[in-house]
């Protein structure tokens, strides 16, 4: 029983100093960290390309308009009225 | 100015003439009973009249009359005209629509129900032969016509032609068709107020036009409830349904009834959106402005030479 917990304690110490070397190790022949570079200063955006007008609603503005509001007339109304149907 | 009034087609009729009252009173009589003659063979309201019958011999010729035959002529040039926007085979959708019997019995007695099953589309009015000589018509079976703008247009324009005979000048108003012969003592052009389809009673402005014909189509009118849904009797044949328009009402003055009539319905069924369609295609000398919703004012650029937009005021 003393001999199986002498040879566990070694067996932990080898263990644990394998494992340091070996990181160390593995520390020492990775890549070097890269200086820290100054970013470059933040330059006003260039403006974005103008987009083209959507065509009109309305379809071809040739023909038809809105009309401004129409003077209300005071003269008695016309007999004739367009009604409708 | 002898003004006299009455109700046929279903609408208000109006007649206005220079001349004396005793004069003037049989030219009156006399296209009352014109209009209630030509009623009685284009109405859909009855089964025993001239268009019933053609509606009822889909399938086979049919004899007509010289007056419906001139009639089908000229909805044969304007449905082609109007690239198909202007379709009288729309029947079947009206009545689907709930239009299956006259305004002023819906108004009475309200719409009837009817299933969303049957009209899908308008038949294709292409398939009408007519036979000049024999004055006969042919529909494949399942077309079934209403004539009722159309109709009423050309009732107004022959009305005016017998009053005509009476007086110098006189004026035809039927529901909305209008017919303007000659002009009135003293003026240069005969007044009309153009009514705001948002309310009877107002005015938006004053047309003031010369001998010729102004028509008005408006979705405000012949309205009523069918189920959830407000139905109009503005059919857009594209749909077979009432058409969804952002217009309320479209004014037309055009050399004739027909045309004033027919390119009111089809700028009002296109709408902004698709008038130019309609308005480059037509050969008429029309002018035309439309009411939007928010009471707004459109118009082509030519319906300035009917716009009264003096400031005088008389009370």
């Amino acid at each position: 029983m003393k001999s199986l917990k002498q040879s566990l304690r070694i067996w932990i110490a080898a263990a644990s100093l394998i494992g340091f070397l070996g990181g160390w190790g593995l520390l020492a022949h990775s890549a070097k960290p890269v200086p820290f570079e100054q970013p470059p200063a933040v330059t006003a955006p260039s403006p974005l390309p103008t987009l083209e007008p959507l065509p009109s609603l309305n379809g071809s503005p040739v023909n038809l308009q809105p009309l401004p509001p129409l003077p209300r007339t005071q003269r008695s109304s016309p007999f004739l009225r367009t009604m409708g149907s | 100015m002898e003004t006299y009034r009455f109700r046929a087609m279903n609408s208000d009729i109006l007649l206005a003439a220079e001349g004396g009252a005793n004069h003037l009173a049989a030219g009156f009589n006399q296209v009352q009973a014109f209009i209630e003659e030509e009623e009685r063979r284009f109405t859909r309201f009855s089964e025993d009249s001239e268009l019933a019958k053609l509606n009822q011999s889909a399938g086979r010729w049919f004899q007509a009359s010289a007056e419906l035959f001139e009639v089908l002529k000229l909805a044969q040039y304007y449905w082609e005209a109007t690239s198909g926007l202007f379709n009288p085979a729309i029947l079947g959708a009206l009545e689907q629509a709930g239009y299956d019997r006259s305004m002023d019995e819906i108004r009475a007695h309200g719409a009837v129900q009817v299933g969303t099953r049957g009209w899908k589309e308008v038949p294709d009015f292409s398939a009408l032969r007519l036979d000049e000589p024999a004055k006969a018509i042919w529909m494949p079976v399942g077309m079934r016509l209403d004539l009722g703008g159309i109709a009423k247009g050309w009732i107004a324009e022959q009305a005016t032609q017998v009053l005509s005979s009476f007086t110098e000048a006189c004026a035809v108003n039927a529901g909305g068709d209008m017919v303007l012969a000659g002009l009135p003592a003293g003026e240069n052009a005969w007044e009309i107020a153009l009514e705001d389809p948002r309310d009877p009673e107002g005015t938006l402005a004053i047309l003031t036009v010369g001998p010729g014909a102004v028509a008005t189509s408006s979705i405000t009118k012949r309205r009523w409830r069918q189920g959830e849904r407000f139905q109009h009797h503005l059919i857009d044949p594209r749909t077979a349904n009432p058409a969804e328009t952002n217009w309320l009402s479209v004014t037309v003055v055009a050399p004739s009834a027909a045309a004033a009539e027919v390119y009111a319905k089809a700028l009002l069924i296109a709408g902004s959106f698709e008038f130019n369609t309609i308005a480059q295609q037509q050969e008429h000398e029309i002018a035309f402005i439309a009411v939007d919703s928010q009471g707004r004012l459109w118009g082509s650029k030519n319906i300035w030479e009917y716009l009264d937009v003096t400031n005088e005021s008389v009370s």
